[in-house]
């Protein structure tokens, strides 16, 4: 209506940057607002939006939809894809069985089948951020497209580089890949008062991590990281599905795993066995395999933990690395802080307080924590936040492959980052034209024992006798943690270089394609953003006629109030729903019908002020 | 096949002369943030082929390093100069960032570590080391282990626990003696107490390599 005092200019202020939590499980999306970080909710209402995209006739649908389709429609339902971020099939053979869906070997990159359709990890994710995006525009009422996502410590340059590359098939700006302990480290430690020696405990749906950090006055330093890309929540909900096949197996003589839709209940009933298994000492694992034939099982808190404990065992290893990496014993840390779903398990609090010889911290939520601290981290890079800053490590060292099918490493792990390393290699026969450059990850001194990240070839070397040739290596590894390589022969000055990408992450014109096919979405994203500015304008319209609906009773003959009233319920209603169009429409109309009210408001006013005057 | 080898590790030179002026503003970048950043506009400046690990911290080329104060003073740069600083900044700044604070990491990884600063710091002074070789102490009880390995391990074994004892014994007299000459140096630096140091550190190493491979024994016998 024409008398509107406040007018919110919107899309003057730049827009902001949120953190992203993308999760095996569950993703987030959270902004600091007022300097305290909240997770926004998502376009249901929730904090946590399920990492789960189904395919209903061919098109996408993504969170807590998708996760009631997850038995129901299992053939087209997809989940838990971080397990497959940046791997190969061959990386995966071994535990590519727990999954329901179908899998596929690709160039390079494992798929992921659904219906007669194939998707790339990168893809799926890809679909998760996007949803987020309108999660959080829906949210803020603005258009939202920079992000800092958060991704396990112990991901490699070939894990980083496909979540980077989901962000921005997702339309996302990506402008920091920071690490999930480090960001749970930043919300922990926000008001500066906790400082000293801490360890992050993090166990998410799928990934471990630990790191060990020092807190001092405003600085978030990283000593060492360490963890496990393949160890999470998952592992228990597939041990008790293990149980349950065997015994499917050996009483009905059913592969469970060869029905896709059996598969895929056991690991719903695992998992809410587990959830209530961290509240209660019992619980019953029951599941219909075939009509009449249903197989039961009561599960005691005792019985889960014996299951469980032996995985648990498996984080012991990279606790103790890193606290060595550091150069630190246990009773160094002032703190032990515990981050992820699985840790509300008691089990998991007790394995840690064994391991560690003190009672963990529980304090901090273990979904929300992480993406609080992406959010924190937003905030720093919008140069809101000066008092605070992380510094970072690399979690894998980084070398090349030298004669014999050795490991050379040029840059350690828990390597501060940004940093560069430079050295110098020769030929090994004589005359060698070119050579080639294997660019590796990993701990191990054996090449086939490492990650491949990239191979290519430096070529016209000036064939001179073996060992006279000087070729410069150059890795540098941004605030990232992703890695660029460059190869230099000293003598012709001759140089290549490459951003690390070809073996395992997407090719440009994969990328190039899927933008393309972006493209296509877009229609839906533009009628998306038409409904959010018509819901921006249309809301102060609203609050302006209701607040002034007391005086229009005064002033007013009732049959125009009423249609006032009435064009307000219309528009209240309109409001709740997605119809771009009717929010519009009711929104002119309340502004028409108030023309009247506002005029002799704004005489009424006028007289008052004159009243007074005289 | 790979058809490389690596050749001896060079230092990472720096990229441009060295530059009392702004590479932005002109202005002459002085003050506690030199020669990182220039204070009159926030721009990080480019790493000049003068500087080294110890000149980016302020201090004189020496063994002895406070590391308290080392870490302040990494603290404090890093605050300004990080790249989180200069998201968005513009590309020169967000190039010179990265490419100073990977040079201000890597100074401090190096000063920080003991083993690693004299290592550099031979480096700077030019000081090449010989072949690594055994030390004579050491010599004919390891060639004897050795040869018992292959004939009686249980032997053998149980003579590692005296060779340990003289090992551990060895390794700390040539701590003592590095720590020695290095506050000798420091007091008054002198070339040939350099390659003295390099020596010792040599046979430093050496022992290092025999106290990996009697792990690596225990380790055998202990599975077997």
């Amino acid at each position: 209506m024409p008398i509107q005092i406040e007018s919110p200019s919107l899309g003057s202020k730049k827009s902001p940057i949120v953190g992203i939590d993308l999760g095996t499980t569950n993703s987030l999306v959270a902004l600091v607002r007022d300097g305290v970080p909240t997770v926004l909710n998502s376009r249901q209402g929730s904090h946590l939006i399920p990492s789960v995209v189904s395919f209903v006739s061919g098109s996408p649908v993504i969170g807590a939809e998708a996760k009631k389709r997850k038995v129901r429609d299992a053939q087209h339902t997809v989940f838990s894809v971080k397990r497959l971020l940046g791997r190969s099939f061959e990386d995966l053979k071994d535990n590519i069985t727990s999954l329901p869906y179908e899998t596929v070997p690709g160039d390079g990159l494992v798929r992921i089948r659904v219906g007669d359709q194939t998707y790339t990890a990168i893809e799926i994710s890809a679909l998760i951020l996007k949803e987020l995006r309108l999660a959080a525009e829906s949210a803020l009422g603005t258009s939202v497209n920079r992000a800092v996502i958060t991704v396990p410590a112990y991901f490699n340059d070939a894990q980083r580089q496909a979540t980077r590359t989901a962000g921005r098939l997702a339309g996302w700006d990506v402008l920091r890949i920071v690490n999930e302990p480090t960001a749970a480290s930043l919300a922990y430690g926000l008001d500066r008062k906790r400082q000293g020696l801490i360890a992050v405990y993090d166990l998410g749906g799928g990934t471990f991590d630990v790191s060990v950090l020092k807190l001092h006055d405003g600085i978030f330093e990283v000593l060492a990281t360490s963890g496990d890309t393949a160890l999470g929540g998952d592992d228990f909900d597939h041990a008790l599905v293990k149980v349950a096949a065997e015994a499917i197996q050996k009483n009905f003589g059913v592969d469970p795993f060869s029905d896709i839709q059996l598969h895929a209940s056991l690991l719903e009933v695992a998992e809410a066995t587990k959830l209530a298994l961290s509240e209660k000492s019992e619980a019953l694992f029951e599941v219909t395999v075939q009509q009449g034939k249903i197989y039961r099982k009561n599960w005691t808190i005792r019985e889960f933990e014996d299951l469980i404990r032996p995985i648990l065992k498996r984080t012991e290893e990279p606790c103790l690395k890193a606290l060595a990496d550091a150069g630190l014993k246990p009773s160094d840390l002032s703190d032990v802080v515990l981050v992820g779903g699985p840790t509300r398990l008691n089990v998991v609090q007790e394995f840690v307080k064994e391991l560690f010889g003190r009672q963990p911290n529980t304090s901090m939520h273990p979904d929300e924590v992480v993406a609080q601290g992406a959010a924190i981290q937003a905030d720093i890079l919008s140069g809101n936040n000066r008092d605070l800053l992380l510094l970072d490590v690399v979690p894998l060292s980084l070398g090349l492959e030298t004669y014999g099918g050795l490991m050379s490493p040029l840059i350690s792990r828990n390597t501060r980052i940004p940093t560069v390393a430079r050295e110098t290699f020769t030929t090994f026969v004589d005359h060698q034209t070119g050579v080639d450059i294997h660019v590796l990850q990993g701990e191990r001194e054996k090449v086939a024992d490492n990650r491949s990240l990239a191979k290519f070839k430096l070529k016209s070397i000036q064939p001179q006798p073996a060992g006279l040739p000087r070729i410069e290596v150059t890795f540098l590894i941004d605030a990232d943690g992703i890695l660029q390589v460059a190869a230099k022969d000293l003598t012709s000055g001759n140089e290549q270089s490459v951003e690390v990408r070809p073996s395992f992450g997407l090719t440009d014109e994969e990328v190039e394609k899927m933008l393309l096919a972006g493209m296509e979405n877009a229609e839906t994203d533009m009628s998306y953003r038409r409904l959010i500015d018509a819901r921006n304008e249309a809301t102060p319209v609203l609050r302006a006629a209701e607040k002034n609906l007391p005086d229009a009773s005064k002033i007013l003959p009732s049959e125009e109030l009423k249609i006032i009233q009435e064009a307000v319920r219309t528009l209240k209603n309109a409001l709740s729903q997605e119809d771009t169009q009717k929010i519009q429409e009711a929104s002119s109309y309340l502004n028409q019908v108030t023309v009247r009210l506002a005029e002799l408001l704004i005489q009424e006013t006028l007289s008052v002020t004159n009243k007074n005057l005289n | 096949m790979s058809l490389i080898i690596p050749m001896r590790s060079a230092p990472v030179a720096a990229e441009v002369a060295f530059q009392h002026k702004c590479v932005h503003c002109a202005q002459l970048v002085q003050g506690e943030l030199a020669p990182h950043i220039c204070t009159a506009c926030g721009m990080p400046q480019p790493v000049s082929v003068s500087e080294d690990y110890f000149s980016a911290f302020g201090i004189p080329r020496r063994f002895g390093v406070d590391r308290q104060e080392l870490e302040k003073r990494f603290y404090r740069i890093s605050r300004a100069l990080h790249p989180d600083r200069f998201t968005g900044a513009g590309v020169e700044a967000n190039h010179l960032s990265l490419k100073r604070m990977s040079f201000l990491n890597q100074a401090y990884g190096s000063l920080k570590d003991r083993a690693r600063l004299r290592e550099y710091l031979l480096e700077c002074e030019g000081i090449v080391g010989e072949k690594p070789s055994i030390p004579a102490e050491l010599a004919e009880s390891w060639f004897e282990i050795q040869d018992l390995l292959m004939e009686d391990p249980e032997v053998a074994v149980r003579k590692l626990a005296d060779f340990e004892g003289e090992l551990n014994r060895l390794k700390e007299a040539t701590e003592r003696r590095l720590c020695s000459l290095e506050k000798e140096y420091d007091l008054q630096p002198a070339h040939h107490l350099l390659e003295k140091l390099a020596k010792e550190l040599q046979s430093q190493s050496y022992l290092k390599s025999i106290e990996k491979d009697v792990e690596r024994i225990k380790k055998n016998a202990y599975s077997n």
